[in-house]
């Protein structure tokens, strides 16, 4: 069968962008960027962890672009990215030192520093609120007003108190922001009980892989792992997290914290003393950690022998407040860590290969783009079957990776985990290419 | 005289109006002192790689990236930078030419200027932040036990 090149579509994709814009612009209401990233913080946020880049307002202006559509305002913003030059690289972020607008554990009521809610739904009715139809500029003013007023007590008192250490710090010299919004870990009474294991020291870590430099590779490197977790898809990650729970993974997992907060950016001077008085402070992003708890056998440094149960970490960061993606994305850590491979989501190569939201969305999307040579070679095969006293015949050559082979009758079948399956579906997507 | 890290973290916590008034003023003072202030690099958009230590097993990871805008500038023969997270290109110029004129010979003079805007500066962003953790603070569960049904 050959290839027939035609012509034809470029003005109807020309009208079809063009009534793309008129539709949008028919309605009289508009939304600034502005607007949608203070109305629409959490969409905001899903969009630039997915992304992989934290740009609050420019995540919102693809939001308006891609008309809400979360997948297509992504693709906008990794397709910016990768128009810039990135010459730096931030110092090491501790999160001890996140600045905490929120931090709960599952695992202990009685955590250092409290069980702060911060602003939460977690305990709201889901009721549609049918006041919100209603609300204008001046009932939001009064609300406001009238909110400002009932915290105005407990803020008076903090400033008080703030003014206090602030002249403490200056009397010691002392940098008076170092502590403030700072809590403890609380999992640290786990660690000072040899129940979990400790983690490296810092600077004893291996420089880590970066999935926008170099090719994900399985095995991947624990680097490779948390970066295209913390970058996949939302509701991807939750869902192979939420499989893994309830039984083609791990036990329920505890979560031992969840802080959410502000992270300082820091960056080193070039050719400076690489110590933190030398480096520029660049701003803040907010993200949200997890440390989730597992049991697992404790195994005996020495001699590897069974040292009875003790509890692993999970671990899950995202930028943002995407709280559910941080947990889930914590358990497919822990499911990484394992690798059984009688588990999908233990298996390296199905979850990492298919959290991506660009890769997952591109390549559904493209089924959409004309596949007229090679349905006609689908066509092809089912009437001949049809044909009287015609003997089944393979699918066309086109679609196998190997040759006709790979479909004929004394094949194999494939194993259901086999690495072959991905690499199948890669050669369809190279002759649609091919075809288009 | 407070390090680059805590004099560029004031600036930029406060906003962009403190950084524009600092530069204008270093700016004024250079044409009097007949100091050339030049744009090296004009403010441009980059990226910066978020570099993450977890918790679980000590192993550094990225995040992700962060858009930022960067700008290079030199008061005299010495260079500064400029860097904030955001598109706002006056902003990292005005921060570049702060950075540059603290790296030289007027770094002592604006020192004994600007010292006690800075720290008042630092001061303002502890009573937000103050004002932020009392609202913050007030989520704190009180748990008490309750009494037992017979």
């Amino acid at each position: 069968m050959g290839y027939v090149a035609v012509r034809g579509g470029g003005r109807a994709i020309e009208e079809s962008l063009r009534l793309l814009e008129a539709e949008r612009l028919s309605s009289a209401a508009d939304a600034s960027a502005a607007a949608i990233a203070s109305t629409l913080p959490d969409l905001v946020d899903q969009v630039m962890g997915e992304a992989s880049l934290f740009a609050p307002r420019l995540a919102a202006l693809a939001l308006k672009q891609a008309q809400g559509s979360p997948d297509e305002a992504v693709f906008l913003l990794r397709a910016f990215r990768s128009t810039l030059e990135r010459p730096y690289v931030s110092r090491v972020i501790d999160t001890a030192g996140m600045y905490v607008r929120r931090r709960i554990s599952a695992a202990f009521k009685d955590v250092p520093g409290g069980q702060v809610l911060g602003a939460t739904r977690d305990y709201s009715h889901r009721l549609v609120n049918f006041d919100l139809a209603s609300e204008d500029a001046a009932t939001r003013a009064e609300q406001a007003r009238a909110l400002s007023a009932h915290f105005a007590a407990a803020e008076l008192q903090a400033l008080r108190a703030s003014d206090e250490a602030l002249r403490d710090a200056e009397e010691e010299g002392r940098d008076p922001l170092s502590s403030c919004g700072r809590l403890p870990r609380a999992l640290d009474y786990l660690r000072d009980q040899g129940l979990v294991a400790p983690a490296a020291p810092a600077g004893a870590a291996a420089p880590p892989d970066d999935a926008t430099m170099t090719p994900l590779v399985i095995p991947a490197s624990r680097s490779m792992r948390l970066q295209t977790l913390a970058r996949g898809m939302t509701q991807a990650v939750e869902a192979l997290g939420y499989a893994a729970i309830r039984g083609f993974g791990p036990a329920h997992p505890t979560v031992g914290e969840l802080r959410s907060g502000l992270l300082e950016v820091v960056i080193d001077r070039p050719l400076g003393t690489g110590e933190l008085a030398d480096a520029y402070y660049a701003g803040t992003v907010s993200a949200t950690e997890v440390e989730s708890l597992f049991m697992a056998d404790a195994r005996d440094e020495g001699e590897g022998a069974d040292a009875g149960l003790a509890f692993e970490v999970g671990y899950g960061m995202v930028f943002g407040r995407c709280e559910s993606k941080a947990i889930a994305m914590s358990v497919l850590d822990r499911c990484l860590e394992i690798g059984d491979a009688r588990y999908p989501t233990q298996d390296e190569e199905f979850v990492l290969y298919h959290v991506d939201g660009v890769e997952a969305s591109g390549f559904i999307s493209h089924l959409k783009l004309p596949h007229y040579v090679t349905f006609q070679s689908k066509l092809s095969s089912v009437r001949s079957t049809r044909a009287p006293g015609a003997e089944p015949s393979p699918p066309a050559e086109l679609h196998s990776p190997a040759g006709s082979s790979a479909h004929g009758e004394s094949s194999p079948p494939a194993e259901p985990h086999s690495p072959d399956l991905p690499h199948q579906e890669d050669v369809e997507g190279v002759a649609d290419a091919a075809t288009l | 005289m407070l390090n680059r890290y805590r004099r560029t973290r004031a600036l930029v916590e406060e906003g962009g109006e403190l950084a524009a008034e600092m530069a204008l003023f270093v700016e004024n003072e250079a044409r009097r002192a007949g100091i050339d202030v030049s744009v090296l690099d004009e403010p441009r958009e980059e990226l910066v790689m978020v570099r993450v230590r977890e918790t679980a097993q000590g192993c550094e990871f990225f995040l992700g990236e962060a858009l930022m805008t960067t700008c290079r500038v030199s008061v005299g023969a010495c260079t500064g930078l400029g860097m904030v997270l955001g598109s706002d290109r006056h902003f990292a110029q005005n921060l570049a030419v702060i950075d540059a004129a603290f790296s030289g010979g007027m770094g002592e003079g604006l020192s004994r200027t600007w010292e006690a805007r800075l720290r008042e500066a630092e001061r303002g962003i502890a009573r937000r932040r103050a004002r932020e953790q009392a609202r913050v603070c007030s989520t704190r569960v009180d748990f008490s036990m309750m009494e037992a049904e017979l």
